[in-house]
């Protein structure tokens, strides 16, 4: 019972950057970005993030760089994939290395540093002890002592899914993705939604980025994202493009990476219960496809 | 007085000049029409005076000031409404959500659902429209859609209303209700503008007839001044006919039979249900209907893109249920889709490559293709079937007219030498000139004995070409007439569900 | 004469992006404190400078080329299969595997049958995408990315477990048998016979697509994939068809790396090709000749920039933000006069305010 309960309060705590990226990057996906640079976004606002820790020892003034970082790329992203119509994998992929790069750059140059940097000085996010949840079993092991972050994730799934589907511009954004000529006849500003639905990634993926460099680890490594935008992106797609789904999923994510931290003294080899999820999303994605599978056409997915 | 003056508007693409120094003006309250064949450049000089488009000389006056609309937002709030030919309608939206689309209510921050939709059925039956504004857009039929687009515009309050080629999705029925509807909306002061091709909507509703050429105006008339071969004559610019005589059928074996045919869509919402039918050799069985009745489902399953539930498709004594397109071109089967570029041509390959598709196989040795046999073979069809405009094989296909490309898909099939001809709306988009010679190619097709099916909305098309009618309405076959013992009033009702005695209403109930 | 301006300006499209992201490189090493000039001589002396060097360049264009042809055959039938990385890793060990366990074979059956295996093994693991995309309509995109991670996971299993090199702290297969290792041309370069087998795989790829009715059903599959199925192609087959050709080429490439570069299996031995190839096919616009430039391009940034690390100092990674910032720049057509860059900027100040943009794409709709 221990056990479980300590995986599952990992679990929220894997979780909650996949599904800051994902929620992030659902708004491009329902308004017809394809947005591949969640990955870089991240990257950027935990590598600045840990920088600027590290050089004034604010977490606030962090936590504000970290997420400048990745709405700038976010800036990037869309004036070259939605103003100059860039091929948007190409400008994502592009954001990726760029960062990849830039970030391993820096961190050599300035602080001459190769791949990881770590100093007391870095100062991380602090985990909050709530004396209500305390006091309650079961639910107090899960979600207690968690990082401002997780609990903020928390709120985040409830406010996409509000503003997607109760607000002007949710409604505005599932236009420009579902049927762009719909929004361009009433004179919404098409462009301007694609910016705004990547830069509201940007900012969900800035945290996320936050929450992986400044929690309990408080460095930064090399490509720490470790594919978790492609994970994000995953996520949306088996989700269908709604919020709860997404979350869903991201959850099957968080659990697996929490499985694999807690087993790893156990006899099966982390790597096996590591591809959980890759696995359990193809075979998730297989199943819905076998029972669609009825009178249709072999290209109307396409 | 004038509501909209126009004065030696041009516009160009490029080196393409779409719109010639274009003058003309809109008088208040009257209803306009503006006729021209297709490409004539209608859609351009619309698109200009709703603000999608920008004159590249000229400039339009609106209540006697000079307009310069950059959006359509522009345009609307300067009370000029457009219904688009494809609809701008979000499919998953509800009917009050996409006519309130930019200009939600909101209480605080939310949306208030209940206020949008209150109110938009108000405008519903302040203006008389059969409309539930409640029901999504997906779910209602093409005819309640196009009144949701009609609403859309009516309640942003637009006093002059754009509608481009509103007709081509209506049944005879619902078409004469938007003309009257039309009619009474001109009546409370509204300005209607309507894009047209079809001559005898004109005669039934305009006041004025301005007819485009070329992109150039040949003139506006008075409608009660002229008559229809006089708007079709300034429109194509020589006397036109598509009557022709025809052989009486002389029938053959049977080629293709359906029987109690049903299949069902992705959400198990029965899309065809019941269908027999049958065609024999030498013979044109023409299939009626209003588009979205089952037709394009009923072409895919002749096209096996789309399965069967129950039923059973026999070809020449052979059951045939599940065949992909593949193997029932082996068979001898010749499509011609009604969606051109999406299905029938791949615009982003060139004329020869479009010419061999599938059977490409033919023109290889060991896997490699043949270049001088393919070259020779493309430039043969292009000559027999009269492609215009075809001198560089290697051009991409999309760079023809709509009549070429038909032509294109034409010439591929036949030369092909099917037993059964397949069309489904062979002369959409077409220019007269090819239209009537694709119907000569059809005819000639039944004269060689082979099985013909066309399906088309069009129904003079139908009347013209048919040996025999199959009417469609909600994915069943409702009658079946010779054509020589029946007439377009008789199908017409057919089309619209009515089997001569039987209730109105149930015409305009469907998907409601 | 015009077909000659044409193809100047198509070359000149590409040297235009390098171009500027090498500039904004050099600024950067520049601020950094570095002598720029020397460390831009080593940049391309280290890459192009000698016999040696160049070969060296091929060297690193070797695994480049085989995961941008695949990645380039499959985005052209529009089929998005971002798995070349697992389809690789996969290669790499089952030719690791058959490299050290056969014993007795002579030098050319064992390569060619170590090089079988890696292509089996790609050609396996993207049959499983491949079927449920043509079958299910499982989404390609989805379930090759999540294979990738599987098929690290798994290879880097099996070189840390069951087949660990005894007494090695690294995650790595013994050696493959003499008889398994591709030869090099000459000693004092790792360039080998593995260069002429991608040279090979070119070859067969372009005229495949250029000149032969699974290169024209290819095309056709890519732009219009309802018109395919119309006409009378099969569609799932093709899928699958064209999903196996790219696994099995990936494959090959990890083969390759193995029997030529590495000697063994080593878990993490490949630093992103596949990504580096998808890059590269997406710049190559999916066409044989641009992956094989851009192979060469890569080539040249990773060898040169290990000489420039090593000579003045500039770390690495700066060819990793050049390498970003010509990917950048390539998406954009920048000597296109209606939509050069210039024009772009002033539209997309004015498209912030209103949806100007978008009218573009209803222009060329009415067009």
């Amino acid at each position: 019972m221990e056990q479980l309960l300590s995986i599952l309060h990992t679990t929220l705590r894997m979780t909650t950057p996949i599904a800051l990226a994902a929620l992030g990057g659902l708004y491009a996906h329902r308004a017809g970005v394809l947005n591949v640079a969640l990955e870089g976004m991240m990257l950027a606002s935990a590598f600045f993030g840990v920088i600027t820790s590290f050089a004034t020892g604010n977490i606030f003034l962090a936590l504000f760089v970290g997420i400048l970082a990745s709405v700038v790329l976010g800036f990037v992203f869309s004036f070259f994939g939605i103003t100059l119509k860039g091929n948007l994998t190409i400008v994502g992929l592009a954001i990726n290395t760029l960062v990849a790069g830039a970030s391993s750059f820096i961190l050599q140059v300035v602080f001459g540093q190769r791949g990881t940097f770590a100093n007391q000085k870095i100062v991380g996010l602090k985990e909050l002890d709530i004396p209500i949840l305390r006091n309650i079993p079961i639910l107090g092991d899960i979600f207690n002592k968690h990082t401002p972050i997780v609990y903020l994730s928390l709120l985040v799934l409830v406010v996409v899914h509000f503003i997607l589907y109760h607000t002007k511009l949710g409604v505005y954004i599932r236009t420009v993705g579902e049927k762009e000529d719909a929004a361009v006849s009433v004179g919404l500003p098409v462009n301007k939604l694609r910016y705004i639905s990547v830069l509201i990634g940007s900012v969900l993926c800035g945290l996320a980025g936050i929450n992986i460099a400044l929690e309990n680890v408080t460095m930064f490594v090399e490509n720490m994202t470790g594919g978790r935008g492609f994970i994000a992106l995953a996520a949306i797609y088996s989700g269908r493009g709604t919020a709860i789904g997404t979350y869903v999923f991201s959850l099957l994510f968080g659990f697996a990476d929490a499985m694999q931290i807690r087993m790893q003294n156990i006899k099966i080899p982390g790597a096996f219960i590591q591809m959980i999820p890759y696995l359990s999303i193809i075979v998730v994605l297989s199943v819905i496809g076998l029972l669609n599978k009825r009178s249709r056409r072999v290209s109307d997915d396409v | 007085m004038s509501v909209i003056e126009v004065q030696e508007v041009t516009k160009r693409f490029g080196d393409f000049t779409a719109i010639d120094q274009i003058t003309l003006d809109f008088a208040e309250g009257e209803i306009h029409a503006i006729c021209g064949e297709n490409g004539a450049g209608k859609s351009t000089f619309m698109n200009m005076l709703f603000g999608l488009l920008q004159p590249t000389e000229g400039q339009i006056l609106l209540h006697g000031k000079p307009v310069d609309f950059h959006s359509p937002k522009e345009a609307i709030h300067s009370g000029i409404g457009m219904v688009h030919q494809h609809f701008k309608l979000v499919p998953s939206l509800t009917v009050f959500e996409n006519v309130l689309l930019g200009e939600e209510m909101t209480q605080s921050l939310k949306i208030d659902r209940q206020r949008e939709k209150e109110s938009v059925q108000a405008t519903i039956d302040n203006f008389g429209f059969d409309l539930d504004a409640g029901d999504k857009i997906e779910a209602i039929s093409v005819g309640a859609q196009q009144r949701a687009e009609i609403i859309k515009m009516l309640h942003r309050n637009v006093d002059i209303l754009i509608l481009d080629e509103p007709t081509a999705v209506l049944t005879p029925q619902e078409t004469d209700e938007l003309l009257d509807k039309l009619i009474e909306l001109k009546n409370l002061g509204k300005t209607i503008i309507i894009i047209t091709h079809k001559l005898d909507e004109v005669k039934k509703c305009a006041d004025r007839v301005t007819v485009i050429r070329r992109g150039k105006k040949i003139g506006t008339v008075y409608n009660q001044d002229v008559t229809e071969k006089d708007i079709s004559r300034m429109m194509v610019g020589r006397d036109v006919s598509l009557d022709f005589d025809k052989k009486p059928c002389t029938c053959g074996d049977l080629v293709l039979q359906l029987n109690n045919v049903t299949a069902t869509s992705k959400l198990g919402k029965k899309v065809l249900e019941g269908i027999d039918l049958e065609v024999k050799q030498g013979e044109i069985v023409g299939i009626a209907g209003i588009e979205g009745n089952g037709q394009a489902e009923l072409m895919e399953l002749f096209s096996g893109t789309r399965k069967l539930t129950d039923g059973e498709m026999i070809y020449k004594g052979k059951k045939i249920n599940c065949c992909d397109p593949a193997a029932l071109r082996k068979m001898g089967f010749g499509l011609v889709p009604e969606d051109r570029y999406r299905d029938a041509l791949n615009a982003t390959m060139s004329i020869w490559e479009n010419m061999i598709a599938g059977r490409h196989k033919d023109y290889c040795k060991l896997c490699f293709f043949d270049d001088k046999v393919i070259r020779q073979v493309t430039k043969e069809l292009i000559e027999e079937y009269d492609i215009r405009n075809c001198d560089n094989i290697d051009a991409l296909v999309s760079t023809l007219s709509g009549g070429n490309a038909q032509k294109i898909i034409m010439a591929r099939e036949i030369s092909c030498n099917p037993d059964i001809m397949i069309m489904s709306q062979p002369t959409r988009g077409v220019d007269i000139g090819s239209i009537e010679f694709i119907h000569q190619r059809i005819i000639q097709l039944r004269d060689e004995g082979k099985a013909v099916i066309v399906i088309s909305s069009e129904l003079t098309e139908i009347m013209n070409l048919s040996d025999r009618i199959y009417v469609m309405h909600k994915g069943k076959i409702v009658g079946e007439r010779e054509t020589s013992q029946t007439n377009k009033e008789d199908i017409g009702l057919l089309m619209a569900g009515i089997n001569h005695q039987a209730n109105r209403e149930v015409a305009f109930s469907y998907g409601t | 004469m015009e077909l000659n301006k044409w193809r100047i300006q198509m070359v000149m499209k590409s040297l235009l992006p390098i171009f500027l992201a090498l500039m904004i490189g050099y600024i950067l090493i520049f601020i950094s404190g570095y002598n720029a000039n020397e460390a831009f001589t080593y940049l391309f002396m280290g890459a192009l400078g000698g016999k040696k060097q160049i070969m060296n360049t091929l060297f690193a264009a070797t695994p480049l080329i085989f995961t941008g042809l695949a990645t380039a055959i499959s985005f052209k039938a529009g089929l998005y299969n971002m798995g070349a990385e697992g389809q690789l890793y996969l290669g790499a060990f089952a030719a690791a595997y058959l490299g050290f366990s056969l014993q007795g074979l002579s030098p050319g059956m064992h390569i060619t049958i170590c090089l079988l295996g890696g292509a089996l093994a790609g050609f396996v693991f993207a049959l499983i995408p491949a079927v449920i995309k043509a079958y299910l309509q499982v989404d390609e995109m989805v379930s090759t990315l999540m294979l990738n991670y599987v098929a690290i996971l798994y290879t880097t299993y099996l070189a840390s477990y069951p087949f660990r090199a005894p007494g090695s702290s690294n995650a790595e297969t013994i050696n493959i048998l003499p008889t398994a290792v591709l030869p090099r041309f000459v000693s004092e370069s790792q360039l080998h016979v593995g260069f002429l087998l991608a040279l090979v795989a070119f070859v067969i790829i372009y005229i495949m697509l250029n000149k032969t009715i699974l290169g024209y059903e290819i095309t056709a599959l890519g732009k219009n994939q309802h018109f395919t199925e119309y006409v009378g192609m099969n569609v799932a087959k093709k899928i699958v068809i064209v999903m196996t050709i790219s696994g099995i080429l990936a494959g090959l490439g990890g083969a390759i790396e193995t029997l030529g570069t590495h000697g063994k299996f080593v878990s993490g031995f490949s630093p992103d090709y596949g990504w580096t190839g998808l890059t590269i096919a997406l710049i190559g616009k999916f066409n044989p000749i641009g992956v094989l430039a851009g192979a060469f391009l890569f080539g040249i940034l990773k060898n040169g920039g290990s000489s420039m690390e090593i000579m003045v100092g500039v770390p690495r990674s700066l060819i990793s933000i050049i390498e970003g910032l010509i990917v950048l720049f390539m998406t954009v057509d920048m000597l296109n006069k209606r939509f050069s860059l210039g024009t772009k900027i002033k539209q997309a100040i004015q498209s912030l305010g209103s949806s100007k943009g978008s009218q573009n794409n209803l222009k060329q709709e009415v067009n």
